[in-house]
């Protein structure tokens, strides 16, 4: 009821205000907008829009450590993408492994999460529905350092619990998984498996439980097989959160720096340094070797446009939802 | 194992079992194996954490092999060197701080910035807020290397607040707020408006309050409080009609 009232009260007040006040008070409006968003705005400059500025810039000299360096154009660049043999070869390297952990992650977190939780929403039990949807949450809230520790002594050779379970179900058991460099990726994809399928789970199950359902009531009515409600009503309408999922775990993985950085002992990327991904490449070039801080600032921006490119791909093929903010 | 026993399908609650196709028990089947594969690492981490170093790593595990006996062997010795040896405490300590100080700091500047994009006209008021979702896309472990020099250029580095105050920069949270805040019926401060509040006054007093999570749940629209309990503006609130434009509205 007092909404209304107050309704009707705005209603009859814009007369009066309209004319004299009215463009002082727009006037002064645009000034509180200014005023409202100017430290966040500045922090935005300062922090994001500086730092890739300040970045591109970088990436044209040969700057080392806080030295500022010598201005020499694309010479980073061409460096990195053939000039150099050992660089390049170290770069196309670490493109390589960094896209193949993406797609490996890609590949089994997004299906396994999409049934996962397609056949947790079939199930009516609402309480053990919750304890399920927690246990597969539960990985989320462990930070990626402990978790690569965990999967470290995991992994161990001789005294991982890993070993010990193949051990007991008589498979080989004396792979040194950490030290194999065919296990490396693999490994990477499995903890990141471990680690956010259920995070993806929950996504789609909180999508799953939008769709409408008398759509279903009216599938079953006409008799139409489980497979094709599948197909013709749960995908397309799953599309904006398969999308959402997709693009920001593939943002995410083509970052991936704290899981190899921790998994493999002393910070080496695994047996010759065969998981190092571009972020690891990035931080070995420009904080632990020889602090080249023009190369690295360049490797960064070749990943900027690598996932700008990706998330483009993946926009165009997948299409953008329609239903807004997912 | 003590979640997976609970949902296991042999757990005494048959009537409500009995209630599920075979398709769905087949579901809660298999969900519950997986459950259980996804746990193991954490409770295996969880047992390791009271144990001896030398108990870890046995096979088979000491909490399977004698079950009853092995939980006398618990110790908490490895709680106590980390807190005792290895500064475990101040650590905690540090992550609270630096947390609740950037929650703080995040909530203030964003909330600040999504009012104005949600509420105000402003010249560029598009482009701008475009603007600072397009920083969304950026990642910034990318550029590590400018990201510290502009820190240490702020003498941030070796510093609590080189913790804090990027992490402010948060355009998802803007976005998230001003999708919120949108939501919010503008009756609702349209009256402080005519009593004379500013929009500053407006975002301290309504809208940020009403940004609380209790209020917030995604996708909900938010109830609005009891009007009369809102301190609208300082000589009285609104609802108690003794302010003089509602009055003539509700005449």
């Amino acid at each position: 009821m007092i909404p209304v009232t107050m309704g009707a009260a705005r209603e009859e007040t814009r007369p009066a205000a309209r004319g004299v006040t009215r463009a002082a008070r727009r006037r002064r409006d645009a000034l509180s907008g200014y005023a409202m968003i100017a430290p966040f705005m500045a922090l935005l400059v300062v922090f994001n829009l500086y730092v890739f500025w300040s970045g591109f810039r970088m990436s044209l000299t040969d700057g080392q450590g806080i030295n500022a360096g010598e201005f020499v154009g694309l010479q980073n660049y061409r460096d990195l993408l053939w000039a150099n043999p050992f660089l390049s070869a170290d770069f196309w390297r670490a493109v390589r492994t960094t896209f193949l952990y993406m797609f490996g992650c890609l590949a089994t977190q997004v299906p396994v999460a999409f049934v996962l939780a397609y056949v947790l929403n079939t199930i009516p039990l609402v309480r053990t529905r919750a304890v399920l949807r927690a246990a597969f949450f539960l990985p989320v809230l462990i930070n990626t350092v402990v978790t690569a520790l965990l999967f470290r002594m995991f992994f161990n050779k001789d005294q991982g619990v890993l070993n010990h379970l193949l051990a007991a179900v008589g498979l080989p058991h004396d792979i040194n998984w950490l030290m194999n460099s065919d296990w490396a990726i693999p490994l990477l994809v499995a903890v990141s498996f471990w680690q956010w399928t259920g995070f993806h789970m929950v996504y789609f199950l909180a999508q799953l439980q939008t769709i409408d359902p008398s759509l279903y009531e009216a599938a079953r009515m006409e008799g139409v097989p489980p497979l094709r409600v599948l197909r013709s009503i749960t995908l397309p309408l799953m599309r904006p959160a398969v999308t959402f999922v997709m693009v920001t775990s593939a943002i995410g993985c083509l970052q991936m720096f704290d899981l190899v950085f921790m998994l493999f002992p002393n910070a080496t990327y695994g047996p010759g340094g065969v998981a190092k991904t571009l972020v690891a490449f990035i931080y070995d070039q420009g904080f632990s070797q020889q602090f080249l801080t023009g190369l690295a600032s360049a490797i960064g921006w070749l990943t900027f446009l690598a996932i700008a490119g990706v998330s483009a791909l993946q926009l165009r093929v997948l299409g953008l939802g329609r239903h807004g903010e997912t | 194992m003590s979640a997976r026993t609970s949902t296991a399908p042999a757990s005494p609650r048959p009537s409500r079992l009995k209630r599920l196709t075979w398709p769905q028990l087949a579901g809660v089947v298999l969900l519950c194996l997986v459950g259980a594969a996804f746990l193991y690492p954490l409770l295996w981490l969880l047992d390791a954490s009271f144990r001896a170093p030398v108990e870890i790593f046995q096979w088979p595990p000491v909490l399977v092999k004698d079950f009853p006996a092995s939980l006398h062997t618990y110790t908490l010795d490895s709680f106590r060197a980390a807190f005792l040896h290895w500064n475990a405490g101040w650590a905690l300590l540090m992550s609270v701080v630096v947390t609740l100080a950037g929650i703080l700091l995040t909530l203030l500047v964003c909330s600040l910035c999504a009012y104005a994009f949600a509420f105000l006209e402003f010249p560029g008021r598009g482009p701008l807020f475009f603007l600072v979702l397009a920083t969304m896309m950026l990642p910034m472990t990318t550029m590590i290397v400018p990201y510290y020099k502009v820190i240490r250029g702020l003498h941030l580095s070796n510093n609590l607040m080189g913790l804090v105050v990027p992490y402010a920069v948060s355009a998802f949270g803007v976005f998230m707020l001003r999708q919120y805040y949108i939501r919010i019926p503008r009756s609702l401060f349209e009256c402080a408006r005519v009593e004379g509040a500013n929009h500053l006054r407006i975002w301290w007093s309504i809208v940020l309050p009403l940004s609380r999570p209790g209020a917030g749940r995604p996708g909900h629209r938010p109830v609005p409080p009891d009007l009369e309990r809102l301190p609208v503006s300082d000589r009285s609130s609104c609802a108690a009609s003794r302010c003089s434009r509602c009055r003539s509205g509700s005449r």
